[in-house]
């Protein structure tokens, strides 16, 4: 018991710290960015520029605390893995979706600015691909949450992230200078941006992928003894 | 070959082994709420499913 007490705090610091580097490396000069923060830039003025640094960082401080805490409780820190995995990236899959079923237009124009179906010549898919793409994002979210089918809405998300990886990899090898588009609808204008965004999806497929070899049951048949 | 073939199997025991109707039926729910939310939203939100958007030009100062 006393070890569970132990891996758990441990790994709620550990789940602190992944959020807050996600959230850095996500959005960028926000109010929910540590490195954008009005008396951070009055000391250091230059601190917007590392939120990557400081993003991927927090992950890797994380992972400090994620090792000892399965260690200390194997079996109680894998279930509680599997739950904050579950949470998170359907999470962020769910709130990632949400302004793209809102506004459709928007989303398409900035699927457009991508000019990957053009280079494919099958540009007009663009529109088709806004308009499934948000609910994918939003139902197989949900179902990674509120479902047992975790290898299933893993393994969909698996290569929605495989998409990501590709999509952004595309914009900056072609330098197009476009937003990744993920989380707001804005335009295309921060190449530096498509860059956090690739690195941070390069991290999230790791425990997307695990989860896809999970049993499936709900978030509370986790917790149940066999 | 040899070393690629037992993954491979393995690789397709594991796609064998998802709920397919359970994907499949998600994604057909998917394919009927674009198509709703398509109708839902404004006008001046809603595109044509078939048809691309306009690409706009780069912007003279890449960030």
């Amino acid at each position: 018991m006393k070890k569970n007490i132990i891996s758990g705090i441990l790994l709620g610091i550990a789940a602190f710290f992944v959020t807050f580097g996600v959230a850095e490396i996500s959005f960028p000069e926000s109010f929910l960015t540590f490195t954008d923060q009005d008396w951070l830039i009055d000391i250091w003025p230059k601190a917007y520029r590392y939120n990557i640094h400081v993003g991927v960082g927090a992950v890797i401080v994380a992972c400090g605390f994620i090792i000892p805490a399965y260690f200390i409780a194997k079996d109680f820190a894998t279930k509680a893995l599997e739950m904050l995995c579950r949470f998170g990236i359907g999470g962020m899959f769910i709130f990632a979706s949400i302004f793209k079923i809102q506004d459709p237009h928007q989303f398409a124009t900035l699927v457009a600015q991508y000019q990957f179906f053009s280079a494919l010549h099958l540009d007009f898919l663009n529109n088709f691909f806004a308009l499934i793409y948000p609910q994918f994002e939003f139902w197989f979210g949900l179902a990674m949450i509120f479902t047992p089918f975790v290898r299933e809405s893993a393994f969909a998300i698996f290569w929605m992230f495989i998409s990501f990886i590709i999509a952004l990899a595309w914009a900056l090898a072609n330098d197009l200078g476009i937003t990744c588009g993920c989380f707001e609808l804005e335009g295309a204008q921060d190449k530096a941006e498509a860059w956090t965004s690739l690195i941070r999806d390069l991290i999230l497929i790791w425990p997307t992928l695990w989860l896809a070899f999970r049993k499936d049951r709900s978030i509370i048949g986790i917790w149940k003894k066999k | 070959m040899k070393k690629i073939k037992p993954i491979l199997n393995k690789l397709l025991e594991y796609v064998k082994s998802l709920k397919w109707s359970v994907l499949i039926g998600l994604a057909v729910l998917c394919f009927i709420l674009a198509i709703v939310n398509n109708i839902r939203v404004d006008e001046t939100k809603s595109v044509e499913w078939i048809g691309s958007q306009e690409v706009m030009p780069k912007p003279d100062e890449v960030l």
